[in-house]
């Protein structure tokens, strides 16, 4: 906007103070500040302008607007025209100026309405005198412009003489061609007088056709063809080339070349003339306007200064569609009158010949009446309805989301829908459960059969899928992600004014709780930084459940609890999901695990929607990460392996799409990319592997030390494995640069039990900027992982190195792992326990004692090939019975009945994962 | 000590009655004021019509003993409940005409309902009326504190009331609570399985479920650590109720302080299922941040984090929680035995060689008690292990198994089962006539 402002301010300027240096001086940050404010002063009134200006000279405009636009088409030629004179390029005159008798002839029918216009007269004057000049030194052009020069003085010649008398009138007074015309436009800039009325659009759109007036008289005055220049609305670097010719044409400009004192001394008196003729004009205009203006100001200012950014919007989005009429002027306008056109223009709504932007222009306007005539807060607030409605209706397609003055003007709707009905809470009844042809419009109570609920929900999901469709990295984004605490606050608003409405008629419970779960939306996903700031102070994050709740955590609370009593299945799902998510971000575990395992959720999840899968999704990997910052490394894992060892996490969170392993038809890909979550929601997937990556290391690679040489052992983790894979498959391995690089370096370390260097690969600088920092208490997370690599290490450790030794003294141990006795002790026990390792502890000495049941090579292939011998056996019954070969024999049927059991279970193991992924695969 | 009273949680979820036994048994002990106590008892008391005894709790609570010191309101309830009582004077001698012992012998062969009260009704003239004047007869005997009057009225009832009454759930509990306070826990028994099974049947909202749920695991505590009969023990009994899936998580959800009867009757019968520890203890573990004492910590020290001396202090406060238990005081010495034993297994199964000392001081007993202990255990057979006396040590046994056991065990089924398919083919293609003749080889 400033540069537009800008121009204004130093056309005036130049004005005033006479001199070119202003044109240089232009983009002085002064001016630009000053131009700035006396705009934004001038703002209010000029809205108004445009519109009645619109109004009222609807006739004039339609002539104005065709001449404007020959007029302009010409100048553009001219103009085009000039500047190949200017590097004499003569081929491209006379293509110009062919160009140019073209158009003149096609715009006959105006030209012979208006005149000839002056600055085409003075154009073609002029390029008689250029074909002349340049004739002269005709020697020293190629060839071909030599030619061209020849036809074009030819033509020009021949042409001209129909011209003939206004030629030799413009030759004999130049200035008067360039006067005369001199237009009602160059306004004063709106800077000090706000009350001068300036027509901005006028102004925008006579832009062209003042410049090309001006042109014509640009060699009498360079400086004010300048001036012109920055009056029109050419763009930035059409304006410089400007004032750059205009700065060397009065050098080599023969004609008044060297006078140069006498163009200037002619300026002010120019000036004067043009402000007298302006003021005459605006005054004229203005006492028209002021009348009308006058009124509705009264009725505005009652409406406090918002709508001074409401209009401002107007302007921008959709001025030039306002210029309805609705009543004949001087029709009385009615109550009912006012009734039967509301309802005449909602019929138009959906219909194929109604102008969409034209409807909400209109219904603007209706506002305007109603409020004008005072018909009172009823008929209001259905406009207003009408107008949101006919907002969300601009859009066809459901793909594309709503222009940025329109989600503005929505917002500012819907504040002043909840300003009235705020100020009228008490005689309003407003909601779906007024009957339709129960409405009272006209005197309180007031009861209005629309829905604001409904209009919200509609705005919020019109909200997500604005951010949806910007970039997530543009500025854009930024701007409407500063919307959501409008957003918010309406819908807070909502909340309040139904809490304060619960339990009467049209408020019931289930609407109150879908009220709730749009705030839950917003607030679910938001870290409360006030909480983290007590529970700091408080000295750190040991049990969260000691510190006082948040207010948000009591306000989700609250919300939830309502909705878990109400009876909607997929509402209660879904704030079930959005309370588990918040308790796991605010490091709620117990809580939020147990809120998860009682819903039961896991079950039947796959049945729901795909919309509440991506939030289970969501929530099971909040849960995940809060498992992983309160050292359940188990849950964390369990939480996480479904989504991360899909290798499509991004996906399964509704995070971005990725290139399709199956065809997807489009509408598949327009409907994945509407579940899409703005990227203000995302969860942090590196962080998120890397947690998975890391509880899986701690996890597996004790096991895989343990299992060493056992045939069928279970993997805990194949994504790890399969990771782990790749790098071994490598024929070098460099040191570790990314995430993932880093965590294979680790568990190779860790299969040594080398615990060191295995904590410095995962808790170092890079891996501290690149993940754990990103944690809330992150001091405590690493705490936490120290020692779990130590325990896990020592694990593995003594799973590899048992058998080199015979007795090993825990004390050592201790030493080596930099662990409490005690808890070396509590680690052995328990392995020891668990059959994990067969030894035993020598108390008095506190040693480990190995029992070397360590088999030999060929106590290990003998076990070997009992096992194949047993699957053999096994296979063998199952083809029996396949067969139909019922075994039956009194001995072995006992067993032959256990081992069907056994294999009962298998089935419904396998079943079971067969289960497990086709949750997976929420999509 | 009043840490660890459950007096306050449990009694949420009893009858009133029923807690009032609690207070009795906390007179006796000293964690409280006795004065507070009284207080309370008076407060539970008064909603209850069982004037004479709420007097007396008020004369001992402001140490007075002339009757003449007894407030107004309460003279005047006693009147009332009086003038209730006379008012069904009339119905309860018809009712109890009826419904002699002798009567009700014969009613009792009649099986079927509609008959039943037929037969009633000619022969004694049973008008259907009087059930609702023996549900409120028995509700009137049972808060003035005649629990056996009650329970008389209300099997009656529960007998003749048709199913679809919805009084039959209230008086079945109502004769739970009969039961118990009549130290009858046979029958009270039988009315737990009862209402057990009428919760399976019932069609109510899960949440009221897990809320009956819930009283009946309370009040099943009263039956299980009062009921013993020959070498069954309740406690056993309530392991399998409490660990069933449905009750565990109503456990889990509203009642996780019922873990710690849990916790000490599976301790109390450590031998009977492994399942049971490793059940109990991942509950416990679960819960750990809701519910935590020092018998629940026990386990979890001896379990979780292998720390024999924590087990051991831990063990010494259980001490104390147990003897102020109103349900667990007398079972205090078998506990600790138990948990001994706890203890010294898990320990044997960890070590090859013990100091007896240390293993004295980890038991809580002195050196000579745990040598003979040993000895015993040694000689029951139920630890394979030597005692070195002239250093005081115990050496354990191995216990692992060789590579060749393992490759016998599994191979030898192996041979059975081939044999076996070869002859279930041979059998049904008739390979071989004899086929039927052949020996099984075992």
């Amino acid at each position: 906007m400033s540069k537009f402002f800008a121009m204004e301010d130093s056309t005036s300027e130049s004005e005033s103070e006479d001199s070119r240096d202003s044109d240089s001086d232009f983009g002085g940050g002064a001016r630009f500040e000053k131009g700035g404010r006396g705009q934004g002063k001038a703002g209010g009134y000029r809205a108004e302008d445009s519109e009645e200006s619109g109004s009222e000279d609807e006739e004039k405009r339609v002539v104005k607007s065709q001449k404007e636009k020959k007029f302009g088409e010409l100048t553009s030629i001219v103009k085009n025209l000039r500047n190949h004179k200017k590097i004499n390029d003569v081929s491209n005159v006379l293509t110009d100026f062919e160009e140019l008798v073209k158009k003149f002839e096609k715009s006959k029918k105006v030209i012979e309405a208006e005149g000839v216009p002056n600055f085409y007269i003075k154009c073609i004057a002029e390029l008689e005198d250029f074909t002349n000049e340049a004739w002269e030194g005709r020697k020293k052009m190629s060839k071909m412009a030599a030619k061209s020069l020849t036809t074009l003085r030819q033509k020009i010649r021949k042409y001209n003489r129909d011209f003939e008398e206004k030629i030799t009138a413009f030759r004999a007074n130049p200035e008067e061609f360039d006067e005369e015309e001199e237009p009602p436009a160059p306004q004063s800039a709106g800077g000090g007088d706000a009350g001068a009325d300036r027509d901005l659009e006028d102004g925008a759109d006579g832009g062209g056709f003042l410049a090309a007036k001006q042109a014509g008289g640009r060699r009498q005055s360079p400086a004010a063809a300048a001036y012109d220049g920055s009056q029109s609305d050419d763009s930035d670097e059409d304006w410089g080339g400007d004032s750059d010719e205009s700065s060397s044409s009065s050098s080599s400009d023969e004609d008044y070349g060297g006078n140069l004192a006498a163009k200037f001394l002619k300026r002010p008196g120019k000036e004067e003339e043009r402000a007298v003729k302006k003021k005459a004009k605006q005054d004229e205009k203005d006492r028209r306007k002021r009348d009308e203006a006058h009124r509705r100001e009264e009725r505005r200012r009652e409406e406090e200064g918002e709508d001074k950014d409401w209009e401002k919007v107007d302007r921008g989005g959709l001025a030039k569609a306002q210029k309805v009429r609705l009543f004949e002027k001087g029709q009385e306008i009615s109550f009912a009158a006012a009734v039967k056109k509301l309802e005449e223009i909602r019929k138009g709504r959906g219909k194929r010949g109604t102008d969409k932007t034209e409807q909400i222009g209109t219904l603007q306007e209706m506002e305007k009446i109603v409020l004008e005539n005072g018909f009172g807060p009823g008929l209001q607030i259905k406009v207003i309805f009408d107008i949101v409605s006919a907002i969300f209706d601009y859009n066809p397609s459901i793909a594309v989301s709503m222009r940025a003055e329109l989600w503005l003007q929505l917002l500012d709707n819907l504040d002043r829908l909840f300003d009235l009905l705020e100020r009228h809470s008490n005689d309003i009844v407003i909601g779906a459960s007024v009957p339709d042809d129960g409405e009272m419009l006209e005197s309180a109570p007031y009861m209005i059969a629309e829905c604001p609920l409904t209009q919200l929900e509609r705005m919020d999901s019109e909200y997500t899928k604005i951010l949806q469709n910007s970039d997530a990295h543009s500025t854009v984004y930024v701007e409407r992600l500063q919307d959501e605490r409008r957003v918010c606050s309406l819908i807070d608003r909502l909340v309040a004014y139904m809490e304060a409405k619960r339990g009467k008629q049209a408020c019931s419970d289930i609407d109150l709780g879908r009220a709730y779960s749009l705030r839950i939306q917003h607030l679910y996903y938001k870290f409360d930084q006030d909480w983290a700031k007590r529970v700091l102070q408080a000295g750190g994050l040991l049990n969260a459940a000691d510190v006082t709740e948040s207010q948000s955590m009591r306000e989700m609370n609250r919300m939830c609890q309502l909705i878990y009593q109400g009876n909607q299945q997929r509402e209660r799902t879904r704030a079930i999901l959005y309370h588990t998510y918040f308790l796991a971000l605010h490091d709620q575990w117990f809580r939020a695990r147990d809120l998860m395992l009682m819903s039961s959720l896991q079950q039947h999840i796959e049945h729901s929607d795909i919309a509440t899968q991506i939030l289970y999704n969501r929530a099971m990997v909040q849960l995940g990460l809060c498992a992983f910052r309160k050292g359940q490394l188990k849950d964390a894992h369990m939480a996480l392996v479904d989504i991360q060892s899909s290798g499509r996490a991004k996906e399964l969170l509704a995070q971005g799409v990725i290139p399709a392993r199956f065809e997807r038809t489009p509408e598949q890909e327009k409907l994945e990319k509407r579940r899409q979550m703005p990227y203000h929601m995302h969860i942090n997937l590196e962080l998120l592997e890397c947690v998975y990556l890391v509880s899986a290391m701690l996890l597996e690679i004790p096991s895989i030390a343990a299992h060493e040489n056992d045939q069928r052992r279970r993997m805990i983790s194949k994504n790890f494995h399969h990771v782990l894979k790749i790098n071994e498959r490598n024929t070098v391995n460099g040191p570790p640069e990314s995430m993932r690089e880093h965590v294979v370096a680790a568990a190779k370390v860790m299969r040594q039990g080398k615990w060191q260097e295995t904590r410095a690969y995962i808790i170092n600088d890079k891996m501290n900027a690149k993940v754990w920092n990103l944690f809330f208490q992150s001091d405590h997370v690493k705490t936490m992982l120290e020692s779990k690599i130590k325990e896990e290490a020592m694990r593995t450790y003594l799973f590899t190195f048992s058998s080199i030794y015979d007795t090993l003294s825990m004390s050592c141990l201790a030493e080596q792992f930099e662990l409490d006795l005690s808890q070396v002790h509590s680690v052995v026990s328990r392995m020891i326990l668990h059959d994990e390792i067969s030894a035993s502890l020598d108390e008095p000495t506190r040693c480990i004692v190995m029992h070397k049941t360590e088999p030999t090579r060929l106590q290990q292939l003998s076990l070997q090939l009992t096992e194949r011998l047993s699957s053999l056996v096994d296979m063998n019954e199952k083809i029996a019975e396949a067969k139909n070969i019922s075994i039956t024999s009194s001995g072995p049927r006992q067993f032959q009945g256990q081992q069907q059991a056994n294999r009962g279970q298998y089935a419904d193991r396998r079943q079971v994962r067969f289960q497990g992924q086709r949750g997976e695969r929420s999509y | 000590m009043a840490e660890y009273d459950l007096t306050k949680t449990l009694s949420a979820y009893l009858d009133r009655n029923l807690a009032s036994t609690f207070l009795e048994f906390l007179e006796t002990q000293d964690i409280y004021p006795r004065d507070d106590i009284l207080q309370a008892k008076l407060d539970l008391l008064e909603k209850t019509n069982m004037v004479d005894y709420i007097i007396e709790t008020y004369l001992t609570l402001h140490g007075l003993d002339d009757d003449a010191d007894v407030p107004e309101e309460y003279q005047q309830k006693r009147a009332a409940v009086l003038e209730q009582l006379e008012d069904f004077r009339e119905k309860e001698e018809v009712l109890v005409r009826i419904f002699n012992a002798e009567n009700m012998n014969k009613l009792r062969s009649e099986k079927d309902h509609t008959k039943l009260i037929e037969t009633l009704a000619a022969q004694f003239g049973y008008k259907p009326e009087m059930l609702d004047d023996m549900y409120e007869l028995s509700r009137l005997k049972y808060s003035i504190g005649n629990y056996n009057q009650a329970k008389g009225f209300l099997s009656v009832f529960r007998m003749l009331a048709p199913a679809s009454d919805p009084r039959v759930s209230s008086a079945m509990w109502g004769l739970l609570a009969c039961e118990i306070l009549n130290d009858n826990f046979k029958d009270a028994l039988a009315c737990l399985d009862e209402l057990k099974e009428m919760m399976k049947s019932d069609r109510v909202i899960p949440l009221q479920l897990l809320q009956q749920r819930t009283w009946l695991l309370h009040w099943s505590l009263f039956v299980f650590f009062n009921y013993k009969e020959g070498d069954k023990d309740g406690t056993e009994l309530l392991i399998d109720m409490f660990l069933d899936k449905d009750y565990l998580n109503a456990i889990q959800t509203l009642a996780p302080h019922l873990l710690r009867y849990l916790a000490v009757c599976v301790i109390m019968n450590r031998s009977r299922k492994k399942r049971n520890f490793s059940d109990l203890i991942r509950v416990i573990q679960q819960e750990s941040y809701t519910y935590r004492d020092p018998i629940t910590e026990f386990l979890e020290c001896l379990y979780i984090q292998f720390d024999f001396d924590g087990a051991q202090d831990k063990l010494r406060a259980c001490t104390d929680v147990i003897v102020n238990d109103f349900f667990l005081c007398h079972r205090l010495d078998q506990f600790l035995e138990s948990a001994r034993h706890l203890i010294f297994e898990t320990f044997c199964r960890i070590h090859q060689v013990i100091s007896i000392d240390m293993l004295a001081q980890k038991l809580n007993m002195n050196p000579e008690d745990a040598e003979k202990w040993l000895v015993d255990l040694i000689r029951n057979a139920r630890l394979d292990a030597k005692i070195d006396s002239k250093h005081g040590l115990v050496t354990m046994g191995s216990q692992h198994i060789s590579p060749y056991q393992q490759v016998i065990e599994k191979t030898r089924v192996l041979y059975q089962r081939t044999n076996n398919l070869l002859y279930c083919f041979e059998k049904k293609f008739g390979l071989r006539g004899d086929a039927l003749d052949r020996p099984i080889h075992n």
